[in-house]
């Protein structure tokens, strides 16, 4: 069996818990996953001239609601200017 | 099923000639959640005239990446390959919401639909009508939010299932709209603040089915049913 991880979204003061959890073979497989969630949301924002949410964070907890993990929206996106 | 009354549009909107070319042949069928009706690359075995319940056709990518292209409840019947004369399942397709329906073997409803050309008419509007719904969550997969889509989608889902409870869970409807989970969380409670709907464990509770339509329908006019 799979643990699950709960990915709840902190943005400023507001909290969307995560009610459901996913079946993840691991944290670094909930981290990816974190990453790719992260990058759908803000595409989607920027797509609709809505407020990207840079600072939004996922808290990634476990079954006991233990805190695993705070992802960074930020860190979904490549930042850099030029090739180097 | 009732001869007199079905339960299922079509088999009710059917004249007393073609519904008894079917009749004969035509299964009571008890369909469980996720009970798979047609499997993708595979012939098609039985078409179900759906009394109750929802069925997803679900489209496969690479690297199983999903996506649902339609659904089909009581208004309608599964195997439009068959009615569009095709034999293999383009797609899979599985019930999603737990229901009833009618089935009919493959090779007899091909027969039935040979025999008489009003049931064929019937049944290619019906193709027709799926069509026209496919081409509208095509458009709005391109061109809409989450959160518009989400709203159609369980506007779809409210006109089939005779309920204001739809049995859903965020895990399914990420699948059906093909975004993450958190993205469906996340319009959930955007239409909840709007007042349109409640936010249940395991379900979806529908407040304002007019207001949902306003973000449903914000970038396109709703295919009717019929």
């Amino acid at each position: 069996m799979m643990p699950l991880f709960f990915l709840h979204m902190r943005d400023g003061s507001e909290l969307t818990p995560d009610s459901e959890g996913s079946c993840l073979p691991d944290l670094a497989a909930a981290r990816r996953y974190a990453l790719e969630c992260a990058r759908q949301m803000m595409s989607e924002a920027v797509y609709h001239g809505n407020r990207i949410g840079l600072a939004r964070t996922f808290e990634i907890e476990d079954d006991a609601g233990k805190l695993l993990l705070t992802f960074l929206f930020r860190d979904a996106i490549d930042f850099s200017e030029a090739a180097a | 099923m009732s001869i007199l009354r079905p339960s299922n549009r079509l088999l009710a909107r059917m004249d007393s000639e073609d519904l008894a070319l079917l009749h004969p042949h035509l299964q009571c069928e008890t369909l469980p959640l996720r009970r798979s009706l047609e499997t993708r690359n595979k012939p098609i075995q039985y078409a179900y005239f759906l009394e109750s319940g929802i069925a997803s056709v679900v489209a496969a990518g690479a690297k199983d990446t999903c996506i649902e292209v339609g659904i089909i409840g009581f208004e309608g019947v599964t195997g439009l390959t068959l009615i569009m004369g095709g034999e293999r399942a383009p797609h899979a397709t599985y019930m999603q919401v737990a229901g009833k329906g009618l089935s009919i073997p493959a090779e007899r409803l091909r027969h039935a639909m040979e025999c008489s050309s009003s049931l064929r008419r019937l049944l290619l509007q019906f193709a027709h009508a799926f069509f026209l719904q496919t081409t509208y969550t095509a458009l709005s997969n391109g061109r809409s939010k989450t959160d518009e889509r989400l709203a159609r989608w369980l506007l779809m889902a409210h006109d089939r299932v005779r309920s204001d409870d739809l049995p859903l869970t965020h895990e399914f409807l990420a699948l059906m709209l093909g975004v993450h989970r958190p993205g469906v969380t996340g319009a959930l409670k955007k239409l909840s603040s709007a007042g349109l709907i409640q936010n249940r464990r395991s379900s979806i509770h529908v407040l304002d089915r007019a207001g949902s339509k306003r973000p449903a329908t914000a970038p396109m006019v709703q295919p009717k049913r019929n």
